[in-house]
């Protein structure tokens, strides 16, 4: 039976991340818990939906004796966060009660058998490679944002990763933009390959990622299942089935304006655009002409709002209206300082990208202007 | 086939009797039945006004002689059973010896026949019911039929015919149906010169499906098969993300008639489970055999329903069917330890006791939950009026004398049942139908943009393959869902391609709600005038809005209430249904004997 004791800290911290793999949506009750085990000199803890997240985490503890049980994420989380003392023992008997004791208080918790709990299968002959931290953290924020909502096109609800030995190409699209980032790495395969994952499990590993860590992030990859290491945590998931929108031929090709503008001035220009854009669809014109951009928002409940920022023009003069929020999607996933807005036809699609950079792209349908 | 027999009174009256033709439809779905049980490998029919003016089915079936074809349009003549214990065991499609009288008397009828062994062909002419001239002609081996001006006499039922595309629609629905039921007989329908349906009989259930909804949808289905001995369950189900709001789109075929079966249908929503977004439903062309004693399919007048003497066993055969072809596809976890169902040797089927099983389900999905929203009903060929069209037109009526009292503006307390939103307006009360509110919000919004459309143009845009009737109203509705914000173009065949869509709708799943709105519009036919664009606007609003049954933030609950205390009719939806019921401080005082 379970008899394991730990730190208060690092069992919370584990606690919490891995409840985040409760769905609350499953079927059978053993799901919504968080399953702990007690290995040689550790704690196990697990919680998954089965589905698009598996969350794993592992702690050091003091094992009195080996053993399983399950119990219900949220009381585990609010026993384990709402206790003072710095060391915390578990101990599971056979009716899979949990004894949770921290200084003087002590709870006994209602679980499951281990038994009926189900995880993931294995991943058996996996692709694996290492990202740091820092780059996959970089690559995700990019784009996990473009993925759509609507659950009713499942494979747009994650992102599609081109793996191939050279480096990775992940592009994501609710179908109104669409956002696509390379990235340079060595990946041990010789043919290249591909993976859609869920947005979901993208946002967990996103969560747990350090932005300026340069520790490594171990990926396994496999025809079904994907998982990925970082620190003491594992986030697995189910691939996505199906194949995903030849989205090559949307990239467009040519343009015959382009507007260069800095990037914080921008945003910051269409937030205060969006207190009247809000009305109406998020909705903003852009126009340039004689080194200026001028964004403007009009709304029949509310007026109107503009304002003029200073731009590279080149080319044709642009005038093509966007959805604002889109935009501002975009500009904030981006560190440079300088974008460059690629625009052709008011009702074709324009490209968003770092200046003097091609390893990002965002490609962003406008709306009518009218 | 052999030769007709006026059936006895007293089995004349233990089959259900009932009207056969209510529209164009039914003398499809009667006259190809009719070919397919004279043994025919090919079927052509042509339409012409939807069926109003002519519908002709010609056959290279088994035809018939002069005295046959004379005997056909009296009542009660068939060739199909002739005692009264066949009918327990029915394998044709007819069996009543009804249809071709009934057609007849409401039509001019042609029937020009000749039976393979003869030289010589019958020509009858029949006008409402009484043959006018008889003669011998020369004519291929097989059957013709044709009825002209359906309902010329009855000036009354002629009035309840829809438009020239509504009709046409149902025709080819069914005939769509019954060339998935018998994939093997190569069936073409032309409408006015045009081929709208071609199925080569090449007995291929994927090709058939291919043909009917497009060939991306028949990518996208799965083999099902299953035989017990005494069952076999085989066909197409779709991958869980290839599914649609209504239930129009699942075909079951049981012993090769097409029907509609609620046990089946609730059998397959179990088999996908959970892998199903709610308010969707799979499709599904799956044929169903089992030994004819079991199979009752004289319960309703036309025939579209049937009756299982082993319901539950039928419904868990089913089930598993699909299970194991989703399991086998990958796309559900395998299940080792499941019980396999066979009959013993009396015919019943052993394993875990059906309807524990059943109950034990039921704790987690309603089966019956989507039979409660009437909107979702198919349109029965032969029921009465379609059902949507029902809830406009009584919509005027029933939002009279509804009036949202308060002044006060209505504060959102929190959701209730992942359905309503308890509210306070002063000291009342409110409960609020999100459903519905959501409905009102966006029809206002699409309403007040009618001069200043706000569309969002589309990275990918939305290829759409449409069924026949589909297609006519999309033709129809192009230009209003335009002005909506749905950009519509013809793709070339069935296809149509979407460019945009209503910015304000850019959150939701917008494909799948112009889906189901052409669906929705497909099934209660076209109709004209500024009607049709109110009813657009319902249509539309009701398939974008979220829907009863989901769960939705405080945030979200608090901007839909916002938006409606900003709407200028909150009380009542766009259907004309009540969105608010008040529960006075007053009412409560009382409760509380205060
Ligand atoms: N296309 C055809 N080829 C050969 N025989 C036909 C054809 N159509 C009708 N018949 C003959 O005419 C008879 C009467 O047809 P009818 O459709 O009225 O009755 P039914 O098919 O026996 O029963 P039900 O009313 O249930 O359809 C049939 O039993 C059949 O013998
Ligand atoms: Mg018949």
């Amino acid at each position: 039976m379970l008899n394991v004791s730990c730190t208060q800290t690092e069992l919370y911290e584990a606690v919490q991340t891995v409840s985040h793999g409760v769905s609350g949506r499953s079927t059978q009750p053993v799901q919504n818990n968080i399953y702990l085990e007690s290995t040689a000199d550790q704690l196990r803890l697990v919680a998954t939906d089965l589905e698009f997240i598996s969350l794993e985490a592992v702690i050091n503890a003091s094992v009195v004796d080996q053993g399983a049980v399950t119990v219900p994420a949220r009381l585990l989380t609010d026993v384990v966060g709402s206790v003072g003392a710095s060391e915390i023992s578990l101990r599971a008997n056979d009716n899979s009660m949990l004894t949770v004791e921290a200084g003087r208080s002590s709870f006994l918790i209602r679980g499951m058998s281990a038994a009926d709990f189900e995880m993931l299968p294995p991943m058996e002959d996996a692709l694996e490679f290492e990202l740091t931290q820092r780059d996959l953290h970089s690559i995700l924020s990019q784009i996990v944002f473009a993925t759509s909502r609507d659950e009713t096109r499942p494979i747009l609800t994650g992102a599609l990763f081109n793996i191939s030995p050279g480096g990775l190409e992940v592009v994501a699209t609710d179908t109104y933009r669409l956002a696509l980032r390379r990235m340079t790495a060595e990946i041990p395969i010789d043919e290249p390959t591909s993976a859609i994952i869920s947005e979901r499990a993208l946002n967990e590993i996103l969560r747990i990622l350090e932005p300026e860590s340069e520790e490594p992030v171990r990926v396994s990859l496999t025809d079904s299942q994907v998982s990925c290491v970082v620190g003491n945590v594992t986030v697995g998931s189910r691939l996505i089935e199906g194949q995903f929108p030849n989205y090559e031929k949307v990239l467009p090709d040519s343009s015959d304006r382009r507007v260069t503008v800095d990037r914080e001035g921008l945003t910051d220009s269409l937030r205060r655009m969006l207190i009247v854009a809000r009305e109406d669809a998020n909705r903003i014109v852009l126009r340039g002409s004689d080194g200026e951009l001028t964004i403007t928002a009009d709304s029949q409940d509310v007026g109107h709002a503009e304002e003029q920022i200073p731009a590279t023009l080149e080319g044709e003069e642009p005038e093509i209206a966007f959805n604002a929020r889109y935009l501002l999607d975009a500009l904030q996933a981006i560190t440079q300082e300088q974008v460059v807005l690629e625009l052709s036809q008011p009702l074709a699609p324009g490209t968003l990208k770092p200046l003097d950079s091609d390893d990002y792209l965002y490609v962003i349908m406008p709306m009518q202007i009218m | 086939m052999g030769s007709i027999q006026i059936l006895s009174e007293q089995m004349a009256n233990r089959i259900a009797a009932g009207e056969v033709v209510e529209r164009p439809a039914s003398v499809v779905k009667e006259l190809v039945e009719n070919s397919l049980d004279a043994g025919a490998s090919r079927v052509e029919v042509t339409l012409e006004a939807g069926g109003r003016r002519l519908i002709r089915v010609v056959d290279d079936g088994c035809g018939m002689d002069a005295e046959d074809a004379a005997l056909s349009v009296q009542r009660f003549a068939t060739s199909k059973i002739a005692h009264p214990d066949d009918l327990a065991r029915i394998e044709t499609m007819g069996f009543r010896g009804e249809a071709l009288p009934s057609i007849a008397s409401v039509s001019q009828m042609r029937i020009t026949t000749r039976p393979h062994d003869a030289v010589e062909g019958t020509m009858l002419t029949i006008e409402g019911g009484e043959i006018t001239e008889a003669r011998t002609t020369g004519c291929p081996p097989g059957t013709t039929i044709e009825v002209a001006n359906l309902f010329f006499n009855t000036p009354a039922r002629r009035k309840f015919l829809r438009t020239t595309a509504t009709e046409r629609g149902h025709c080819t629905d069914w005939i769509g149906w019954l060339a998935l039921a018998r994939p093997d007989v190569a069936m073409k329908v032309a409408h006015d010169g045009t081929v709208l349906l071609a199925c080569p009989g090449r007995g291929d259930l994927r090709n058939t499906v291919a043909e009917i909804y497009g060939s991306n949808v028949a990518r996208q289905m799965l083999p099902v098969e299953m035989d017990t001995g005494a069952v076999r369950i085989t066909g197409l189900v779709s991958r869980p993300e290839l599914t649609r709001s209504s239930r129009k789109h699942q075909v079951f075929i049981v012993n090769g008639r097409y029907v509609r079966s609620m046990a089946l249908g609730h059998a397959l929503a179990e088999a996908y489970g959970i892998l199903l977004p709610s308010g969707k439903h799979p499709l599904c062309v799956l044929h169903v055999e089992a030994p004819p004693e079991l199979v009752d399919p004289n319960v309703h007048p036309t025939k579209i329903e049937v009756r299982f003497s082993n319901q539950a066993e039928m419904h868990n055969l089913t089930q598993q069917a699909v299970e194991e072809a989703l399991e086998r596809a990958g796309i559900r976890p395998q299940r080792p330890t499941r019980p396999k169902m066979a009959p013993d040797a009396a015919g019943r089927w052993e394993g875990p006791d059906a309807a524990t099983q059943m109950r034990a389900r039921r704790l987690r999905v309603n089966p019956f939950a989507d039979a409660v929203d009437d909107r979702d009903v198919g349109v029965e060929v032969h029921g009465e009026e379609p059902v949507v069209d029902a809830v406009f037109r009584d919509a005027g009526s029933r939002a009279e004398g509804l009036e949202f009292v308060t002044e006060d503006r209505l504060e959102a307390l929190g959701q209730l049942a992942a359905t309503y939103i308890v509210c306070r307006a002063g000291e009342d009360l409110l409960v609020v139908d999100q459903h519905r509110a959501a409905e009102r919000v966006i029809a206002d919004r699409l309403a007040g943009q009618r001069g200043q459309v706000r569309r969002q143009m589309l990275v990918l845009p939305i290829t759409l393959e449409l069924t026949d009737a589909e297609r006519a109203v999309v033709e129809q509705y192009r230009e209003q869902l335009d002005q909506l914000g749905f950009q519509i173009e013809p793709f070339g065949g069935a296809d149509f391609i979407v460019r945009s869509v209503p910015a304000s709708l850019t959150g939701g799943a917008v494909e799948d709600a112009l889906r189901a709105i052409v669906e929705d519009l497909a099934e209660s036919g076209t109709s004209e005038g500024p009607e049709a664009s109110e009813k657009l606007l319902a249509t539309v609003a009701c398939h974008a809005a979220i829907k009863a049954g989901q769960a939705l933030t405080d945030r979200e609950v608090h901007e839909l209430i916002e938006a409606l205390n900003a709407s200028p009719t909150p009380a009542v939806c766009p259907h004309g249904d009540p969105i608010i019921v008040t529960i006075p401080r007053g009412d409560l005082d009382r409760k509380f004997r205060r």
